[in-house]
Protein backbone atom coordinates (compact mmCIF):
# COMPACT_ATOMS: atom_id res chain seq x y z
CA UNK A 1 0.00 0.00 0.00
CA UNK A 2 1.25 3.43 -0.98
CA UNK A 3 0.68 6.03 1.58
CA UNK A 4 0.75 10.14 0.78
CA UNK A 5 0.43 12.60 3.49
CA UNK A 6 -1.24 15.94 2.75
CA UNK A 7 -0.39 17.63 5.62
CA UNK A 8 -1.08 22.31 6.83
CA UNK A 9 2.05 23.76 7.41
CA UNK A 10 0.42 25.06 10.56
CA UNK A 11 1.03 21.37 12.01
CA UNK A 12 4.81 21.58 10.54
CA UNK A 13 6.48 20.95 13.96
CA UNK A 14 3.36 18.75 15.52
CA UNK A 15 3.45 16.24 11.89
CA UNK A 16 7.14 16.45 11.72
CA UNK A 17 8.01 15.15 15.67
CA UNK A 18 5.30 13.07 14.91
CA UNK A 19 6.97 11.38 11.62
CA UNK A 20 10.43 11.06 13.90
CA UNK A 21 8.73 9.78 17.14
CA UNK A 22 6.86 6.72 14.74
CA UNK A 23 9.32 6.31 12.25
CA UNK A 24 6.98 6.98 9.47
CA UNK A 25 8.69 7.77 6.33
CA UNK A 26 5.48 8.49 3.73
CA UNK A 27 6.12 11.61 1.55
CA UNK A 28 4.46 15.00 2.90
CA UNK A 29 2.62 17.25 0.39
CA UNK A 30 2.92 20.50 2.42
CA UNK A 31 0.26 23.25 2.14
CA UNK A 32 0.82 26.71 2.96
CA UNK A 33 -1.34 27.69 6.29
CA UNK A 34 -2.98 30.58 4.59
CA UNK A 35 -5.41 28.26 3.54
CA UNK A 36 -6.89 27.72 6.02
CA UNK A 37 -8.33 31.47 6.29
CA UNK A 38 -10.59 30.32 3.23
CA UNK A 39 -12.13 27.21 3.06
CA UNK A 40 -13.05 27.73 -0.42
CA UNK A 41 -9.86 27.96 -1.37
CA UNK A 42 -8.47 25.49 0.53
CA UNK A 43 -10.53 22.43 -1.14
CA UNK A 44 -9.21 24.21 -4.23
CA UNK A 45 -5.67 23.52 -3.63
CA UNK A 46 -6.08 20.39 -1.99
CA UNK A 47 -8.48 19.06 -5.14
CA UNK A 48 -5.55 19.99 -7.38
CA UNK A 49 -2.84 18.21 -4.81
CA UNK A 50 -5.23 15.15 -5.08
CA UNK A 51 -5.30 15.33 -8.29
CA UNK A 52 -1.85 15.28 -9.00
CA UNK A 53 -1.13 12.18 -7.16
CA UNK A 54 -0.27 8.95 -8.97
CA UNK A 55 0.06 5.18 -7.68
CA UNK A 56 -1.14 5.66 -4.11
CA UNK A 57 -3.56 4.11 -1.91
CA UNK A 58 -4.31 6.54 1.09
CA UNK A 59 -3.65 9.67 1.36
CA UNK A 60 -3.80 10.66 4.72
CA UNK A 61 -4.70 14.15 6.21
CA UNK A 62 -3.22 16.38 8.35
CA UNK A 63 -6.33 18.73 8.69
CA UNK A 64 -9.28 18.05 10.35
CA UNK A 65 -12.93 19.96 8.86
CA UNK A 66 -11.32 22.85 8.79
CA UNK A 67 -14.58 25.27 8.11
CA UNK A 68 -15.95 22.71 5.72
CA UNK A 69 -12.06 23.20 3.49
CA UNK A 70 -12.09 19.07 3.43
CA UNK A 71 -16.09 18.60 2.37
CA UNK A 72 -16.53 17.71 -1.31
CA UNK A 73 -12.97 16.39 -1.68
CA UNK A 74 -12.56 13.27 -3.92
CA UNK A 75 -9.51 11.13 -5.44
CA UNK A 76 -10.24 9.03 -8.10
CA UNK A 77 -8.20 6.14 -7.37
CA UNK A 78 -7.35 6.41 -3.70
CA UNK A 79 -8.70 6.07 -0.46
CA UNK A 80 -9.18 9.51 1.54
CA UNK A 81 -8.40 9.56 5.41
CA UNK A 82 -9.03 12.75 7.90
CA UNK A 83 -8.44 12.76 11.54
CA UNK A 84 -12.37 13.63 12.22
CA UNK A 85 -12.08 16.70 14.38
CA UNK A 86 -13.13 20.37 13.71
CA UNK A 87 -9.80 21.90 13.61
CA UNK A 88 -5.66 21.62 14.42
CA UNK A 89 -7.12 23.91 17.38
CA UNK A 90 -9.27 20.60 18.54
CA UNK A 91 -6.35 18.43 17.00
CA UNK A 92 -3.82 19.17 19.48
CA UNK A 93 -5.72 19.69 22.37
CA UNK A 94 -8.18 17.00 22.28
CA UNK A 95 -7.76 13.62 24.32
CA UNK A 96 -8.28 10.12 23.09
CA UNK A 97 -12.00 8.94 23.55
CA UNK A 98 -12.89 12.18 25.46
CA UNK A 99 -15.01 14.95 23.71
CA UNK A 100 -13.28 18.16 23.73
CA UNK A 101 -14.70 21.30 24.55
CA UNK A 102 -13.10 24.27 23.30
CA UNK A 103 -11.81 26.72 26.14
CA UNK A 104 -14.36 30.12 25.39
CA UNK A 105 -12.88 33.76 25.03
CA UNK A 106 -9.64 32.22 23.72
CA UNK A 107 -7.63 32.70 20.99
CA UNK A 108 -5.33 29.85 20.29
CA UNK A 109 -1.17 29.62 19.33
CA UNK A 110 1.53 27.62 19.13
CA UNK A 111 4.93 28.71 17.02
CA UNK A 112 3.76 27.55 14.00
CA UNK A 113 0.60 29.58 13.92
CA UNK A 114 2.46 32.48 15.18
CA UNK A 115 5.06 32.91 11.67
CA UNK A 116 1.99 32.18 8.99
CA UNK A 117 1.81 35.42 6.95
CA UNK A 118 -1.72 35.95 8.14
CA UNK A 119 -1.14 35.19 12.06
CA UNK A 120 -2.73 37.48 14.55
CA UNK A 121 1.35 38.95 15.59
CA UNK A 122 1.58 39.42 12.04
CA UNK A 123 -1.97 40.91 11.59
CA UNK A 124 -1.11 43.33 14.20
CA UNK A 125 2.58 44.55 13.09
CA UNK A 126 0.84 45.22 9.69
CA UNK A 127 -2.04 47.22 11.93
CA UNK A 128 0.49 49.21 14.16
CA UNK A 129 2.20 50.34 10.52
CA UNK A 130 -0.83 51.22 8.62
CA UNK A 131 -2.60 52.65 11.36
CA UNK A 132 0.09 53.64 14.06
CA UNK A 133 -0.26 52.34 17.51
CA UNK A 134 -3.47 54.04 18.74
CA UNK A 135 -5.76 53.45 15.53
CA UNK A 136 -4.10 49.53 15.75
CA UNK A 137 -4.60 48.86 19.31
CA UNK A 138 -8.54 50.06 18.91
CA UNK A 139 -8.95 47.56 15.99
CA UNK A 140 -7.67 45.21 17.91
CA UNK A 141 -10.07 46.13 20.38
CA UNK A 142 -12.76 45.88 18.11
CA UNK A 143 -11.62 42.43 16.45
CA UNK A 144 -10.43 40.92 20.43
CA UNK A 145 -13.63 41.90 22.22
CA UNK A 146 -14.67 38.64 22.83
CA UNK A 147 -11.34 37.19 23.79
CA UNK A 148 -9.82 37.56 26.89
CA UNK A 149 -7.23 34.76 26.51
CA UNK A 150 -4.15 34.25 24.16
CA UNK A 151 -3.37 30.64 24.53
CA UNK A 152 0.05 29.12 23.69
CA UNK A 153 -0.40 25.61 22.86
CA UNK A 154 2.75 23.62 24.11
CA UNK A 155 2.68 20.59 21.85
CA UNK A 156 5.87 19.60 22.82
CA UNK A 157 7.12 19.93 19.55
CA UNK A 158 8.81 22.76 19.53
CA UNK A 159 10.50 25.15 22.13
CA UNK A 160 8.09 26.81 23.94
CA UNK A 161 10.60 29.10 24.82
CA UNK A 162 11.64 30.36 21.65
CA UNK A 163 8.03 32.30 21.05
CA UNK A 164 6.89 32.98 24.73
CA UNK A 165 8.52 35.95 24.81
CA UNK A 166 6.95 36.84 21.74
CA UNK A 167 3.63 36.03 22.57
CA UNK A 168 3.73 37.73 25.66
CA UNK A 169 4.47 40.77 23.77
CA UNK A 170 1.29 40.65 22.01
CA UNK A 171 -0.96 39.34 24.68
CA UNK A 172 -0.11 42.74 26.37
CA UNK A 173 -0.71 44.69 23.26
CA UNK A 174 -4.03 43.40 23.05
CA UNK A 175 -5.05 43.52 26.67
CA UNK A 176 -5.35 39.43 26.93
CA UNK A 177 -4.15 37.09 29.21
CA UNK A 178 -1.67 34.95 28.11
CA UNK A 179 -1.80 31.60 28.92
CA UNK A 180 -0.35 27.77 28.10
CA UNK A 181 -1.64 24.60 28.10
CA UNK A 182 -0.41 20.95 27.24
CA UNK A 183 -1.68 19.77 23.97
CA UNK A 184 -0.30 16.46 22.29
CA UNK A 185 0.28 15.04 19.16
CA UNK A 186 -0.92 11.91 19.75
CA UNK A 187 -3.85 12.23 17.43
CA UNK A 188 -1.36 13.04 14.06
CA UNK A 189 0.63 9.22 15.43
CA UNK A 190 -2.81 7.68 15.08
CA UNK A 191 -2.91 9.07 11.72
CA UNK A 192 0.68 7.64 10.69
CA UNK A 193 0.26 4.45 12.31
CA UNK A 194 -3.43 3.55 12.08
CA UNK A 195 -5.68 1.75 13.43
CA UNK A 196 -7.90 3.55 11.20
CA UNK A 197 -11.36 3.87 13.62
CA UNK A 198 -14.11 5.82 14.69
CA UNK A 199 -11.29 8.86 15.04
CA UNK A 200 -11.21 9.25 11.25
CA UNK A 201 -13.36 10.21 8.35
CA UNK A 202 -12.41 7.29 6.01
CA UNK A 203 -13.54 8.20 2.41
CA UNK A 204 -13.18 5.36 0.07
CA UNK A 205 -11.91 6.31 -3.93
CA UNK A 206 -14.39 7.98 -6.41
CA UNK A 207 -16.56 9.15 -3.41
CA UNK A 208 -16.50 12.54 -1.95
CA UNK A 209 -16.21 13.82 1.52
CA UNK A 210 -19.32 14.26 3.28
CA UNK A 211 -19.91 16.47 6.21
CA UNK A 212 -21.59 13.70 8.16
CA UNK A 213 -18.65 11.95 7.84
CA UNK A 214 -17.21 14.47 10.36
CA UNK A 215 -20.07 13.31 12.66
CA UNK A 216 -22.04 16.80 12.90
CA UNK A 217 -25.27 16.31 14.42
CA UNK A 218 -27.70 18.76 12.42
CA UNK A 219 -26.73 16.13 9.47
CA UNK A 220 -28.00 13.40 11.18
CA UNK A 221 -31.55 14.67 10.39
CA UNK A 222 -32.47 12.91 7.47
CA UNK A 223 -30.47 13.70 3.98
CA UNK A 224 -32.98 16.49 2.18
CA UNK A 225 -33.71 15.43 -1.79
CA UNK A 226 -30.80 17.09 -3.60
CA UNK B 1 -21.69 66.80 -7.72
CA UNK B 2 -19.16 65.18 -6.21
CA UNK B 3 -16.50 62.56 -7.93
CA UNK B 4 -18.58 58.97 -7.45
CA UNK B 5 -15.72 57.15 -8.69
CA UNK B 6 -12.27 58.73 -7.14
CA UNK B 7 -15.33 58.18 -3.45
CA UNK B 8 -15.63 54.79 -4.34
CA UNK B 9 -11.67 54.39 -5.15
CA UNK B 10 -10.79 56.56 -1.80
CA UNK B 11 -12.59 54.23 0.26
CA UNK B 12 -11.14 51.09 -1.20
CA UNK B 13 -7.63 52.55 -0.22
CA UNK B 14 -9.46 53.18 2.94
CA UNK B 15 -8.13 56.38 2.12
CA UNK B 16 -9.89 57.88 5.47
CA UNK B 17 -8.32 61.20 4.98
CA UNK B 18 -9.54 62.08 1.36
CA UNK B 19 -13.19 60.23 1.87
CA UNK B 20 -13.85 62.66 4.84
CA UNK B 21 -12.79 65.68 2.48
CA UNK B 22 -14.83 64.77 -0.10
CA UNK B 23 -17.71 63.82 2.47
CA UNK B 24 -17.74 67.05 4.06
CA UNK B 25 -17.28 68.75 1.00
CA UNK B 26 -20.21 67.26 -0.45
CA UNK B 27 -22.64 67.93 2.58
CA UNK B 28 -21.87 71.76 2.60
CA UNK B 29 -23.14 71.75 -1.14
CA UNK B 30 -26.86 71.21 0.30
CA UNK B 31 -27.45 68.03 -2.16
CA UNK B 32 -30.54 66.64 -2.02
CA UNK B 33 -31.40 63.47 -0.69
CA UNK B 34 -31.44 61.29 -3.71
CA UNK B 35 -27.61 62.28 -4.52
CA UNK B 36 -27.00 61.73 -0.97
CA UNK B 37 -28.23 57.97 -1.30
CA UNK B 38 -26.08 58.18 -4.48
CA UNK B 39 -22.49 58.86 -2.83
CA UNK B 40 -23.76 56.00 -0.10
CA UNK B 41 -24.12 53.41 -2.95
CA UNK B 42 -20.79 54.78 -4.07
CA UNK B 43 -19.35 54.06 -0.54
CA UNK B 44 -20.32 50.35 -0.75
CA UNK B 45 -19.28 49.14 -3.87
CA UNK B 46 -15.77 50.96 -2.21
CA UNK B 47 -16.49 48.11 0.65
CA UNK B 48 -16.32 46.00 -2.33
CA UNK B 49 -13.27 46.77 -3.55
CA UNK B 50 -11.91 46.19 0.40
CA UNK B 51 -13.72 43.03 0.16
CA UNK B 52 -12.20 42.02 -3.34
CA UNK B 53 -8.26 43.02 -1.92
CA UNK B 54 -8.73 41.26 1.37
CA UNK B 55 -9.92 38.29 -0.82
CA UNK B 56 -6.70 38.60 -2.72
CA UNK B 57 -4.75 38.84 0.74
CA UNK B 58 -3.61 42.37 -0.01
CA UNK B 59 -5.78 43.81 3.22
CA UNK B 60 -5.84 42.32 6.34
CA UNK B 61 -8.39 41.47 8.72
CA UNK B 62 -7.42 44.68 10.41
CA UNK B 63 -8.29 46.34 7.11
CA UNK B 64 -11.65 45.12 6.97
CA UNK B 65 -12.39 46.17 10.77
CA UNK B 66 -11.19 49.25 9.93
CA UNK B 67 -13.41 49.48 6.59
CA UNK B 68 -16.43 49.02 8.73
CA UNK B 69 -15.16 51.90 11.00
CA UNK B 70 -15.07 53.94 7.86
CA UNK B 71 -18.21 53.11 6.38
CA UNK B 72 -19.84 53.98 10.19
CA UNK B 73 -17.84 57.32 9.86
CA UNK B 74 -19.24 58.17 6.26
CA UNK B 75 -23.00 57.01 6.75
CA UNK B 76 -22.58 59.83 9.86
CA UNK B 77 -21.27 62.28 8.04
CA UNK B 78 -24.00 62.04 5.66
CA UNK B 79 -26.82 61.27 8.00
CA UNK B 80 -27.38 65.49 8.13
CA UNK B 81 -27.91 65.27 3.89
CA UNK B 82 -29.96 61.85 4.04
CA UNK B 83 -32.90 63.75 5.85
CA UNK B 84 -36.23 62.67 5.95
CA UNK B 85 -35.79 59.98 3.41
CA UNK B 86 -33.29 58.36 5.97
CA UNK B 87 -35.71 57.69 8.30
CA UNK B 88 -37.79 55.84 5.78
CA UNK B 89 -36.23 52.50 6.52
CA UNK B 90 -36.30 49.91 3.41
CA UNK B 91 -36.65 47.00 5.63
CA UNK B 92 -35.63 45.26 8.86
CA UNK B 93 -32.89 43.16 9.55
CA UNK B 94 -32.12 40.92 12.93
CA UNK B 95 -28.39 39.81 12.73
CA UNK B 96 -26.44 37.73 14.86
CA UNK B 97 -23.89 35.00 15.61
CA UNK B 98 -25.51 31.92 16.59
CA UNK B 99 -24.91 29.96 19.54
CA UNK B 100 -21.74 28.77 20.59
CA UNK B 101 -19.56 30.69 18.34
CA UNK B 102 -18.31 34.34 19.21
CA UNK B 103 -16.87 34.82 15.91
CA UNK B 104 -18.42 38.21 15.14
CA UNK B 105 -16.06 40.44 12.75
CA UNK B 106 -17.68 39.31 8.95
CA UNK B 107 -21.22 39.91 10.75
CA UNK B 108 -20.33 43.53 12.05
CA UNK B 109 -18.87 44.64 8.90
CA UNK B 110 -22.22 43.03 6.51
CA UNK B 111 -24.06 44.69 10.03
CA UNK B 112 -22.39 48.03 8.73
CA UNK B 113 -23.12 47.65 5.45
CA UNK B 114 -26.67 46.72 5.49
CA UNK B 115 -27.06 49.97 7.32
CA UNK B 116 -26.08 51.70 5.30
CA UNK B 117 -28.05 50.60 2.91
CA UNK B 118 -30.86 51.63 4.57
CA UNK B 119 -31.96 48.66 6.98
CA UNK B 120 -33.35 48.95 10.43
CA UNK B 121 -30.83 46.55 12.11
CA UNK B 122 -31.11 44.16 14.92
CA UNK B 123 -28.09 43.08 16.15
CA UNK B 124 -27.84 40.23 18.54
CA UNK B 125 -24.82 40.15 19.08
CA UNK B 126 -22.41 36.96 19.28
CA UNK B 127 -23.36 33.51 21.21
CA UNK B 128 -27.07 34.00 20.27
CA UNK B 129 -29.44 31.31 21.31
CA UNK B 130 -32.33 30.29 18.87
CA UNK B 131 -34.80 31.46 21.38
CA UNK B 132 -33.48 34.60 20.96
CA UNK B 133 -33.57 35.42 17.54
CA UNK B 134 -37.60 33.50 17.36
CA UNK B 135 -38.22 36.52 20.72
CA UNK B 136 -36.66 39.09 18.31
CA UNK B 137 -37.89 38.05 15.62
CA UNK B 138 -41.81 37.77 17.33
CA UNK B 139 -40.90 41.68 18.55
CA UNK B 140 -39.86 42.98 15.02
CA UNK B 141 -40.96 41.23 12.65
CA UNK B 142 -38.00 41.60 10.19
CA UNK B 143 -38.07 40.74 6.66
CA UNK B 144 -35.07 38.95 7.20
CA UNK B 145 -33.04 37.26 9.94
CA UNK B 146 -29.06 36.87 8.74
CA UNK B 147 -26.96 34.15 11.07
CA UNK B 148 -23.12 34.44 11.07
CA UNK B 149 -20.54 31.98 11.92
CA UNK B 150 -16.92 30.78 11.78
CA UNK B 151 -16.81 27.70 13.18
CA UNK B 152 -18.45 24.35 11.56
CA UNK B 153 -19.96 23.30 15.04
CA UNK B 154 -21.98 27.33 13.64
CA UNK B 155 -23.83 25.20 11.26
CA UNK B 156 -25.39 22.93 13.90
CA UNK B 157 -26.38 26.06 15.80
CA UNK B 158 -27.76 27.65 12.57
CA UNK B 159 -30.12 24.49 11.93
CA UNK B 160 -31.06 24.55 15.09
CA UNK B 161 -32.39 28.51 14.90
CA UNK B 162 -34.05 27.49 11.41
CA UNK B 163 -35.77 24.57 13.34
CA UNK B 164 -36.75 26.85 16.50
CA UNK B 165 -38.47 29.89 14.07
CA UNK B 166 -40.27 27.46 12.11
CA UNK B 167 -41.82 25.83 15.72
CA UNK B 168 -42.44 29.25 16.88
CA UNK B 169 -44.18 30.04 13.42
CA UNK B 170 -42.92 32.58 12.12
CA UNK B 171 -40.26 30.42 9.61
CA UNK B 172 -42.41 31.81 6.45
CA UNK B 173 -42.42 35.38 7.15
CA UNK B 174 -38.95 35.86 6.19
CA UNK B 175 -36.38 35.14 4.26
CA UNK B 176 -33.00 33.91 6.32
CA UNK B 177 -29.09 34.49 5.11
CA UNK B 178 -26.59 32.69 6.14
CA UNK B 179 -22.53 33.74 6.51
CA UNK B 180 -19.42 32.90 7.20
CA UNK B 181 -16.54 30.58 6.47
CA UNK B 182 -18.00 27.41 6.71
CA UNK B 183 -21.35 27.93 5.19
CA UNK B 184 -22.07 26.27 1.60
CA UNK B 185 -25.21 25.64 -0.83
CA UNK B 186 -25.11 21.97 0.41
CA UNK B 187 -25.07 23.20 4.45
CA UNK B 188 -27.49 25.98 3.52
CA UNK B 189 -30.28 23.41 1.68
CA UNK B 190 -29.51 21.03 5.07
CA UNK B 191 -29.95 24.02 7.58
CA UNK B 192 -33.01 25.52 5.67
CA UNK B 193 -32.04 28.86 4.94
CA UNK B 194 -33.00 30.73 1.63
CA UNK B 195 -29.12 31.98 0.97
CA UNK B 196 -25.79 31.43 1.92
CA UNK B 197 -22.83 33.91 1.16
CA UNK B 198 -19.55 34.20 1.94
CA UNK B 199 -19.23 37.97 1.05
CA UNK B 200 -20.73 40.85 2.81
CA UNK B 201 -21.22 43.09 -0.65
CA UNK B 202 -23.06 39.82 -2.23
CA UNK B 203 -24.99 39.42 1.01
CA UNK B 204 -26.54 42.90 0.99
CA UNK B 205 -27.42 42.88 -2.54
CA UNK B 206 -29.37 39.27 -1.89
CA UNK B 207 -31.06 41.40 1.14
CA UNK B 208 -31.93 44.63 -1.02
CA UNK B 209 -33.42 42.54 -3.77
CA UNK B 210 -35.39 40.60 -1.14
CA UNK B 211 -37.38 44.14 0.19
CA UNK B 212 -37.34 45.41 -3.07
Amino acid sequence: MNYTIIACQMLCDELNMAMYETGCQYPVIWIESDYHIDPDKLRLKLQEEIDKLNNVDNILFAYGCCGNGLIGLRALTAKLIIPKTDDCISMVLSQPGKRYERHKETYFLTRSWMESSKSILNEYLHALKKYGEKRAKRLFELMLKHYNYLMLIDTGAYDLASCSPEAEKLANNTNLKLIVEKGDIWFLKKLLTGPYDDDFCIVEKDTAVNISDFGYDYLKMPQQTL
Amino acid sequence: MLDLQGLTQAVGDLDEEQVVIMLEKFVSSNPSGEEAYKVVGACQQGMAIVGELFEKNEYFVGDLIFAGELLTQAIDILKPVLGGEESQKVGKIVIGTVEGDLHDIGKNIFGSMIEAAGFEVYDLGIDVAPGVFVEKVKEVQPQIVGMSGVLTLALDAMKSTVDALKEAGVRDGVKIIIGGNPVTEEACRQIGSDVFTTNAAEGVKICQEWVK
